[in-house]
């Protein structure tokens, strides 16, 4: 901490030497009891010009930390690794300290220096959030001005060259075709526009992969506005939930993609796909119960309890055999561990923590066959339910929950309507099931974690407006999911440009 | 994305962030131990919020 002492604003020079940093506090010693002290804490002008003060403190600083600093900085282009060190410069390059052009000249070799490493590693920060559009104009007005200052030299730099090998360097045919907006690469994100109206088009990456067909690479679109179109579209897919269609681009366009981290990217789109159709099944079939024949016999089913129940007892081991008028009761009823809300809530009770909630759904067989009015016997492995069940005499199953499910019309529901849930249910089953066979048995912890979670969806009769499920099947979701392949096409088209460098 | 990129053999912090982050700290670590330079270092106003 450093101490200003003035005495009518003439400095005091160190009146206190090595004062503690923290704990100090303002005291004035009077000697007699009549004499007076104003004092000004700030409220007031000082006297002394201390922003003045401070500011050339500032620019010494400033000063100093440029001009005492060395910075040496080794490149790997290869690996695109920059190891930045930072130390006293060695006393040989230092000028005198009355050598001002000395010093000026120092401070500016050092910029230099900095300038084109710094510039790399933009382009290299660009290239590695996705921005490739954006790192390739960069790329070609640094060229530009390092072009124009090596001809007012007449010096060629061979390390200024070297530095614009991150991308692939521009070519002048391809690149005097105007900027259009198809031609917009970075998603979602607006290009700096003017900057591009300016200059050339950018080098597009595919045109540098058609150009070098050793290179083991994907299919490549034919041009970049074909390009930028494909993904547009995927990203549309995505965004508006079609899943489906955005699978099948990517195969036949992105084929690598897919593959990305040991298909993880395909797991998450598929997980989506999952999720979507769930959102789907669920708005359908609150349309069927919405229909006033299905509403009817839906809850005149409930009241009457005419299928049987399952009693259920609580944490308070209260028996509500026979005690909770508001519970549904189904023949498609499933147990789970948790006791899910009346029919019409939508929400769950209790049911946040996921991991509880997705061991006790994660066998689809077993939800197949209790939905179907089967109970099949839950596995010995599977985490048994905190909340204790018994048969009743009727031999049917009843549960104290409601998910999706469980909205299945009952039986007297007209028959079609009862066709059409099923087909609705099945498939939502199917897919399921084809997730777990899949990825069931997969060792890492995030796609397990993802599964789960993505499976316990149905276990909630309106995922889509509940507060357990919105952060999976929300819309942002989807963004964040759109966001991801995005990059991960981007980033695919980046390695292999960059490996080929 | 940080996943991606680390399966490609690649950090998964790209290099000016890290250069970023490492010029923040070290500032603010020389600041609490008492170096009065550090106090006209603020990183991300000189670099950030300019």
């Amino acid at each position: 901490m450093q101490h200003v002492h003035r005495f009518d604003t003439r400095p005091l020079g160190n009146v206190f030497k090595d004062l503690p940093g923290h704990g100090l506090y303002p005291a004035i010693g009077l000697r007699t009891t009549h004499e007076q002290v104003r004092t000004n804490f700030g409220d007031a002008p000082f006297k002394f010009d201390i922003e003045t003060y401070v500011a050339d403190v500032r620019l010494k600083a400033w000063r100093d930390i440029q001009l005492l600093t060395w910075i040496q900085v080794r490149e790997d282009t290869e690996n695109s690794v920059h190891d930045v060190k930072v130390r006293s410069p060695p006393s040989s390059v230092l000028p005198a300290a009355d050598n001002i052009s000395g010093e000026l000249d120092l401070v500016r070799q050092q910029h230099e220096n900095i300038g084109n490493v710094m510039a790399n590693i933009i382009c290299n920060y660009l290239a590695h959030e996705g921005y490739v559009n954006t790192a390739t104009v960069l790329q070609q007005q640094l060229a530009r001005r390092r072009e124009k200052e090596s001809a007012m030299s007449g010096i060629s730099t061979p390390k200024q060259q070297s530095n614009s090998e991150l991308l692939p360097p521009a070519t002048s045919t391809a690149s005097t075709r105007p900027v259009n907006g198809d031609m917009e690469v970075d998603f979602d994100l607006t290009t700096d526009e003017d900057e591009i109206s300016n200059t050339v088009a950018p080098r597009s990456l595919h045109e540098f992969l058609t150009s070098h067909p050793s290179i083991p690479s994907m299919p490549v679109p034919t041009t970049p506005a074909e390009d930028t179109r494909y993904r547009r579209r995927i990203m549309g897919h995505i965004l508006n939930g079609e899943i489906e269609e955005a699978l099948k681009s990517l195969k036949e366009k992105y084929p690598k993609v897919l593959l990305a981290e040991d298909g993880l990217v395909q797991f998450r789109l598929r997980c989506r796909r999952f999720a979507e159709m769930v959102l789907s099944t669920a708005e359908q079939l609150k349309a069927i119960r919405a229909a006033p024949e299905g509403r009817y016999l839906y809850h005149h089913l409930a009241r009457e309890e005419t299928t049987g129940d399952v009693a259920t007892e609580g944490a308070n081991s209260m028996d509500l055999d026979e005690e909770e008028p508001a519970v549904l009761t189904s023949p498609t009823s499933v147990r789970f561990g948790r006791p899910l809300a009346p029919p019409g809530t939508g929400t769950v009770n209790g049911g946040s923590n996921n991991s509880s909630l997705a061991a006790g759904i994660s066998n689809f067989s077993v939800l197949r066959a209790a939905a179907k009015g089967n109970p099949a016997r839950r596995p010995s492995s599977s985490p048994r339910s905190p909340v204790r069940t018994r048969r009743s005499s009727h031999g049917s199953n009843h549960a104290h929950q409601q998910g999706l499910l469980t909205s299945l019309p009952p039986p007297t529901t007209s028959l079609a309507a009862q066709r059409q849930s099923e087909e609705l249910l099945s498939r939502v089953w199917n897919l399921g099931q084809q997730l777990q066979t899949e990825f069931g048995s997969d060792p890492r912890p995030e796609v397990q974690d993802l599964l789960k979670r993505t499976v316990g969806i149905v276990a909630y009769q309106d995922p889509a407006n509940n507060p357990q499920t919105l952060e999976l099947v929300g819309f942002e979701a989807r963004v964040a999911l759109a966001e991801d392949v995005n990059r991960a096409i981007l980033s695919e088209l980046i390695v292999v440009c960059m490996r080929s460098d | 994305m940080a996943n991606f990129v680390v399966s490609q053999g690649r950090s998964p912090v790209a290099t000016l962030e890290k250069l970023y982050k490492q010029a923040s700290t070290a500032v603010q670590v020389l600041g609490l131990v008492g170096v009065p330079l550090a106090a006209f270092a603020d990183v991300d106003k000189e670099l950030v919020n300019i």
